[in-house]
């Protein structure tokens, strides 16, 4: 359950399954360790976004990134869907112009909106996850879609 | 409200996050601009695109692997962990070195105050020591002599010139395994020594001094209790317990010293040297042990354990040697006698 999350915003926030893996698989053992720190006034699954959240935007800011492998996303994808290959090309084509999209936002954005669109937090756990103002997060998130916007022009009905 | 602050506040008004005051205001705005209308729509695509992504999954295995890795710590951790981490570990090694330290602290006070014992006790045991020599003196009254006279010079060509001296410092006695209680004085060492200057040291030369006021009384009470078996006894307790205390300065050697002896006996011989050659096979036939042989001017000296069950067979035989005496003989003897003999 977790696992899923957790994974989920280090891909969408790395933009590799590898490093993916290491970060999310990083962030649970850190959870572990520092669970007698874990505070129960908070949710658990919002403990674990801040963890993930701090551990990807380091990563990020420290350049120790490897190389993103182009394509490697959506070829995990396809061996692992079961549907209609034609289906699967146009449903591949859409999220890799989303993934696309979504990495090329700035990391500050990037990180609202994987919260907020991919995860579904609350604002007022946004802002909590990320220790920012709430007004911030809401200006962020609003540039971030405005972004997804104009890029995923084509897309839109 | 400006088409600017409405379309700032759109993200927001999608997600009923604003105040009811703004989202009113934002909705009365949209109603009636067709811009910021569509604007809203294509936000609203957007994010329902952004729906649309299928949640990513955890590779198999993933839990697994976090699992595994959040079992055992590195060895570094753990190698930090056995050095500075929990008191647990910390507190027992640390009250087990404790003990330690006062485990040896004990050892070495057991051992210690025995030497400073036997250091405090050395002044005060070195006078028993010297009477020793004095009450060794009274089992042997015929020998006994006003202490230096000239006689000694020639003592020395057959006694062996160390032994007088040892015989004058208590402290040496130990060393030598020799009983000091019934060795013939012949010889003061102090005036008999030939140069002056190579007197001997401090400690031989005080005995005979602090001895020589005691030796009158001594001397008379020696005599007049020889016969007295009961006082013999006593003297030779005292002279046993005078040994027991006199070794001073090799403090440790007094502790497995030999016990003083048992019987003290002059024998009365024609021929000292066949004497002595039939004793030493009458010591052999009873199953005892010489210990000691000391030849002087006109005295041998012979020590030997004799066992008590056959103290008779060798009393009996001794007759049979020469005319002999007893000057002082312990009560109850040990199991092993230890018997001094004097050949004269």
């Amino acid at each position: 359950m977790y696992q899923h999350r957790v994974f989920g915003v280090a891909l969408r926030m790395l933009g590799n399954a590898a490093e993916a893996q290491e970060a999310a698989q990083e962030a649970f053992l850190r959870a572990h360790r520092g669970l007698a720190e874990f505070r129960g006034d908070a949710k658990l699954s919002t403990w674990l976004y801040a963890i993930t959240s701090r551990l990807c935007l380091k990563r990020l800011a420290s350049g120790e990134r490897r190389l993103v492998r182009q394509g490697e996303e959506a070829l995990l994808r396809l061996a692992d869907d079961g549907r209609r290959p034609d289906a699967v090309l146009e449903r591949s084509e859409l999220e890799a112009a989303l993934h696309r999209a979504i990495a090329e936002l700035p990391e500050g954005r990037r990180i609202v909106v994987v919260l907020r669109d991919l995860e579904g937090l609350t604002y007022e756990e946004i802002a909590q996850v990320l220790d920012l103002e709430l007004g911030t997060v809401r200006s962020r998130l609003h540039r971030a879609r405005a972004d997804l916007k104009d890029k995923l022009e084509r897309f839109l009905p | 409200m400006t088409c600017h602050d409405t379309r700032e506040s759109l993200s927001a008004f999608l997600d009923a996050a604003l105040a009811p005051d703004e989202r009113r205001e934002v909705e009365a705005h949209v109603d009636g601009c067709a811009e910021c209308r569509r604007e809203l729509e294509r936000l609203q695509q957007t994010v329902a695109l952004l729906h649309r992504v299928e949640p990513a999954r955890a590779p198999v295995g993933f839990v697994d692997r976090v699992a595994a890795a959040a079992r055992p710590l590195p060895w570094y951790r753990r190698a930090a962990a056995a050095v500075f981490l929990p008191l647990s570990v910390k507190l027992p090694v640390e009250a087990t070195a404790l003990v330690m330290v006062a485990l040896l602290a004990v050892y070495v006070f057991e051992r210690t105050p025995a030497l400073q014992e036997a250091a405090r006790e050395q002044a005060p045991r070195q006078e028993p020591g010297a009477q020793l020599a004095d009450e060794s003196r009274q089992f042997e009254p015929s020998v006994r002599r006003p202490a230096p006279t000239q006689s000694a010079p020639p003592a020395r060509s057959t006694a062996p010139e160390p032994r007088s001296q040892d015989r004058r410092d208590p402290s040496t006695y130990r060393d030598d395994s020799r009983p000091p209680v019934p060795v013939p004085a012949p010889a003061a060492p102090v005036p008999a020594e030939p140069p002056p200057a190579a007197a001997p040291p401090p400690v031989a030369a005080t005995p005979p001094p602090a001895a020589k006021p005691e030796a009158p009384s001594e001397t008379t009470v020696g005599r007049g209790a020889r016969p007295e078996t009961e006082s013999r006894q006593e003297s030779v307790g005292r002279a046993a317990d005078s040994v027991r205390a006199a070794p001073a300065a090799p403090r440790l050697a007094a502790k497995r010293a030999q016990p003083p002896a048992d019987v003290i006996a002059r024998v009365a011989v024609k021929d000292r040297d066949a004497a002595e050659h039939e004793l030493t096979r009458l010591i052999a036939r009873v199953g005892g042990t010489a210990t000691q042989r000391r030849r002087e001017d006109d005295t041998t000296v012979l020590e030997a354990l004799i066992p008590q069950a056959r103290y008779a067979e060798f009393s009996q035989g001794l007759a049979q040697i020469g005319t002999w005496q007893v000057e002082a003989e312990r009560g109850d003897l040990p199991a092993q006698v230890r018997v001094i003999l004097r050949l004269q």
